[in-house]
């Protein structure tokens, strides 16, 4: 067995060497941006859309093609309490990066949006949706939103990357049709894998149509 | 609704991926000292979990099994390429240098790109096993489990292979090759 002295000696540089990985946001990046098609899936949160009727919800499944860690990167709401919650950041591109890491203060989180130009309803629920169907999901009691016509296509164009909680996922502003809104609902204890949450959550994302219910104008 | 099952599924290993791509990424770079090689490892890795997602994703520590196929990935490529290239193999006698001579070897290491070509010089094997055990930090026990080795042979290996590479550092050229043993028979 080596000795102490000689164990801290390989642990120092073996990290030192692999904290030397040039490159590595692009590594990851192109990694990230290939399609892998997962086989199998939430099966339980599955059998519950399945049964659904009419399913409205645009549940999306993305291959993550932003820019992460870009310099020009600037929090919108640098307050504690908001970041600790979640982090909303405006790029230069009119892109707007979300990381939610909390299951708490929805209104922030809203209202930063609408500031950054996303017409936006975000609504958290602390229930256990296993075994609801996605209609059911965007359709709770007391939606102050409607689903915009015809977004199902669309929305996959406003919102981007597949890791809300981990990552961040954006949104695009500019992508948003005329008329319309963005409406995120989150939820918990539905099996998402996210180790630095509080527990599993997971996002639905559709669009609506806007109005001052709904998305504030 | 098949689409919506499987955009859940599609965003949960996306999340997985983006949670462990970083710690795979810098694993594949110090068992190949390549970064285009580490990156290839790594969707390799991928698509592997992605094929299995399904129980995958149920499992306490997904990215330790992706950990586990990777480092398996790089012994089976060396594996063959021992095989290919068996007819090459020179064993020769070597020191092993002691370990007080290695640790001073090893810190006199400033330039990495010459711990890293060191690093190459060790057989598949014994770099994972320093890999696994003084960079992810894993106890002997989950490195046996995950090479597939007795406790002793990790522990054994490790010890051998620090002193290799000390003994490739200190001569600053391709040293002769340490008595070949069970647990390290293959070439790179």
């Amino acid at each position: 067995m080596p000795t102490d002295e000689l164990e801290n000696e390989l642990r120092r540089n073996l990290a030192r060497t692999a904290a030397d990985f040039e490159s590595l946001d692009q590594a990851r990046q192109r990694l990230l941006q290939r399609d892998y098609h997962p086989r199998g899936g939430n099966r339980r949160l599955a059998t519950g859309i399945i049964a659904g009727a009419a399913c409205m919800a645009v549940v999306l499944g993305l291959g993550l093609s932003g820019v992460f860690g870009s310099a020009s990167h600037q929090p919108s709401h640098p307050a504690d309490a908001q970041l600790a919650a979640w982090t909303v950041v405006k790029q230069a591109d009119g892109t707007v990066l979300v990381k939610i890491r909390e299951f708490r203060d929805p209104t922030g989180l809203q209202n930063t949006l609408r500031a950054d130009g996303i017409p936006a309803s975000v609504e958290f629920i602390p229930a256990n949706l296993i075994g609801k169907s996605a209609w059911a999901i965007v359709h709770f009691k007391g939606n102050p939103c409607q689903e915009y016509s015809g977004g199902e296509g669309q929305a996959q164009n406003v919102v981007t990357g597949g890791s809300p909680f981990t990552v961040g996922m954006f949104v695009h502003p500019s992508a948003i049709p005329s008329g319309a809104g963005v409406q995120f609902v989150v939820s918990s204890n539905v099996g998402y894998y996210s180790p630095h949450s509080n527990g599993p959550m997971e996002l639905w994302e559709w669009l609506v149509q806007a109005s001052p219910q709904c998305t504030g104008s | 609704m098949e689409w919506a099952r499987e955009a859940v599924a599609k965003r949960q290993f996306e999340g997985f991926a983006a949670e462990a791509s970083d710690n795979l990424l810098r694993t594949g770079y110090l068992m190949t000292g390549d970064p285009r090689d580490a990156e290839d490892l790594v969707q390799e890795t991928f698509l592997r979990v992605a094929r299995r997602w399904n129980q995958v994703r149920s499992m306490d520590h997904p990215a330790a099994y992706a950990r586990r196929i990777l480092i398996n990935l790089v012994l089976q490529d060396a594996e063959r390429r021992s095989r290919q290239k068996a007819e090459l193999a020179r064993q020769h006698a070597g020191i092993d240098a002691a370990d007080q001579d290695a640790a001073r070897a090893l810190r006199h290491v400033d330039d990495l790109a010459e711990f890293r070509w060191a690093l190459g010089q060790l057989t598949a094997r014994q770099r994972a096993v320093l890999v696994l055990r003084y960079w992810a930090d894993l106890p002997v026990g989950e490195v046996a489990d995950i090479l597939g080795w007795a406790p002793g042979t990790v522990t054994g290996t490790s010890s051998r292979a620090a002193g290799r590479l000390a003994e490739i550092l200190a001569l600053g050229e391709q040293p002769a090759t340490t008595p070949i043993t069970p647990a390290d028979h293959e070439r790179r």
